[in-house]
């Protein structure tokens, strides 16, 4: 027993030992981003304009202060890579891109090289993002394999964000300092975003229609599933991708480090679900979002049978007192209405003097549906209201006359995840190229670096607890 | 106060207990949430002012060949089109760099240039305020487009910034 217990200890202090040197060496280890330079001369990072030092950057040229800001960018996702030492070159330059006086394209970035295949990766016959692929390979692929080196990420920022023809009177900010002015665009923060899709951030699948980039899935879809079929990517049709990169509040990534990070970073708050019973086309859980309203103590709970006050195309959309043959139908049920003609919380209202029991609001808009509903002691609102999408709000209807209910379940979670706490995915009901599905969830809160829309106070850190960024680069073999 | 903090607690238990089934359910190991990568953390300062001392003193690894100037020109349309033109079967058949690729049953590389670019686009919303998001939209928007687009910032506008309809 004593020999046994011996070389227990002495295995376990050989295994501490070595994880001391794991855990030292780990701590020395940060990715090394480089710039390519792909400006010409006197363009760009070779700019030689005069510029004042700003923000915390040094520079006195313009070209100067783009390259310091563009090495703080890369040495920030450096010192987040911390488990692997290999070099990555980002091919980048400021190139004039389209724009005009209210939009145009502020900066793009992608991964250069692509892989599948290769040592050290988790999923046969999948793509793996240039520079990911080198770090699970240990070394540089692009010889071995193309026969010469290549950069691993390309990122350009358009060059003529603040001229007379591109968003005029707005510019570039270089500072480091996280204050951009208003009519300024954080070159920093919009960069960081950036090179994330540059090093894996990114599905490779074509959203309008579901099929994949050059005949084989990312390594991106191995972590995508949709909530309503249980699939993951990798498990679905071509068109079941398609119908899953628009099903908005049901595509959820299923990564473990990003679930971790997700309870230590996003703030817990209160929602609202939906339990159909008995509809035709849409039972279960329907995600409901509605932050804030009816859920009041007291407001937040409640069951019953579904009355359909209008078709969703006619006027009456419960903004008007209920005629008497109106709350006959809703009295002690869930009132389902439309959408749109007057505030919520007049439907809301409307709908309670009438005698139901809650109500359901249906989008009359296919793309979002969150939206801060007020506040429910302004018209004393005591039943609980929730907004669903079109989409669902279509499929509901397809159950009038039937016995179908709907049980509001008081549900609180943190913001951006589904019941399971794994983070939602931007899955809009009309697909964005590009957009869809490649990003955080615009419900996140805090806001996240990599949510579709710049929200201007995103950290520039890209870790727990203040970002989502790094842990689902690390499900994904980072 | 003593009610609302007891049931903040119940509601965080309540919350980790349905977590922990749902990830147990998932085959996950008390042995991966004890891993040492489980506890990221953002950076502190020190850290941004030794990111920012060693971007003032960086340089440029290498200066860009003609070729990856040019080809950081193109758009992801022109890309995706010259990938198109010279698609690549089962050896390097790219005449160009943007385009080479090597590929066999089990494995392959491809240069893809532009052709996967994701962008982050501006649209100025009413009142003058910014957004931007990551759309492929390269050109120019048409009228309903441009009207389609602003629509949606608004919506974004309105779930982050909360407007009441």
């Amino acid at each position: 027993v004593n020999k046994f217990l011996n070389t227990g200890w002495l295995r376990a202090g050989a295994s501490a030992i070595a994880c001391v040197a794991l855990f030292s060496a780990a701590s020395v280890q940060a990715a090394k981003l480089v710039l390519v330079n792909g400006d010409a001369p006197n363009v760009g990072f070779n700019d030689p304009t005069p510029a004042a030092p700003v923000g915390g950057n040094p520079g006195t040229t313009l070209g100067q202060q783009r390259q310091i800001a563009f090495n703080y960018v890369l040495g920030i996702w450096g010192k987040t890579l911390s488990n692997t030492n290999i070099t990555i070159e980002v091919l980048s330059g400021f190139i004039p891109r389209a724009c005009n006086a209210t939009n145009g394209v502020l900066a793009s970035a992608g991964p250069n090289t692509i892989y599948f295949g290769t040592d050290g990766t988790k999923f046969a016959d999948t793509w793996y993002p240039g520079a990911l692929a080198k770090k699970l390979a240990g070394r540089d692929l692009d010889n071995e394999l193309l026969g010469e080196n290549f950069a691993e990420i390309v990122a350009v920022a358009n060059r003529n964000i603040g001229a007379a023809n591109c968003i005029a009177g707005s510019g570039w900010y270089y500072g480091v300092d996280e204050k951009a002015p208003e009519d300024g665009f954080d070159y920093i923060k919009t960069m960081l975003h950036e090179v994330g899709h540059g090093l894996g951030f990114l599905s490779l699948v074509d959203e309008s229609t579901g099929e994949y980039f050059e005949g084989l899935p990312s390594v991106w879809e191995h972590f995508l599933k949709d909530n309503t079929s249980g699939k993951t990517w990798v498990q679905m049709t071509d068109a079941e991708r398609q119908a899953s990169a628009i099903n908005n509040e049901n595509l959820v990534w299923t990564g473990f480090q990003s679930f971790v990070g997700a309870q230590r970073t996003l703030d817990v708050k209160p929602q609202l679900d939906l339990f159909i019973t008995g509809a035709t086309q849409l039972n279960g859980f329907v995600y409901s979002a509605v932050p804030g309203f009816g859920l009041a103590e007291g407001r937040r709970r409640g069951s019953g049978l579904l009355a359909f006050l209008s078709d969703g195309t006619v006027a009456d959309d419960g903004c008007n007192p209920y005629t008497a043959a109106q709350a006959s139908t809703v009295r002690g049920k869930i009132a389902v209405v439309a959408r749109g003609s007057c505030v919520f919380t007049q439907k809301a209202e409307n709908a309670q003097n009438a005698g139901a029991s809650g109500v359901i609001i249906t989008n009359n808009n296919p793309e979002f549906y969150r939206f801060d509903f007020g506040s429910p002691d302004e018209r004393n609102i005591r039943i609980p209201v929730a907004l669903i999408s079109q989409q669902d709000g279509t499929k509901l209807r397809a159950s009038a006359g039937r016995f179908a209910t709907a049980s509001f379940i008081d549900q609180p979670r943190r913001a951006g995840t589904d019941l399971f706490g794994r983070p939602l995915m931007f899955a809009p009901t009309k697909v964005r190229p590009g957009s869809s599905v490649s990003h955080w969830n615009v419900s996140a809160s805090p806001n996240l670096v990599m949510e579709p829309f710049a929200n201007g106070d995103e950290s520039n850190s890209l870790k727990p607890n203040k970002d989502l960024t790094y842990s689902l680069m690390q499900d994904i073999g980072w | 106060m003593k009610n609302a903090m007891k049931k903040e607690r119940a509601t965080q238990r309540t919350s980790l207990a349905k977590h922990a089934i749902a990830w147990s359910m998932m085959g996950l190991s008390a042995a991966a949430l004890a891993s040492p990568d489980m506890k990221p953390r953002a950076m502190t300062e020190a850290e941004r002012t030794e990111i920012l001392n060693e971007a003032v003193q960086a340089s440029s690894a290498r200066t860009a060949t003609a070729e990856e100037r040019s080809m950081l020109q193109l758009s992801r349309e022109e890309a995706r089109a010259l990938l198109a033109k010279e698609k690549p079967t089962n050896k390097a058949l790219g005449t160009s760099t943007s385009v080479r690729s090597v590929r066999t049953a089990t494995s392959g590389a491809m240069v893809v240039g532009n052709a996967l670019l994701s962008n982050s686009s501006v649209v100025l919303t009413a009142d003058g305020k910014h957004l931007h998001n990551c759309s492929s939209h390269e050109h120019a928007h048409d009228a309903a487009t441009q009207a389609k687009i602003e629509a949606t910032a608004r919506a974004v506008a309105a779930a982050k910034g909360g407007v009441r309809e």
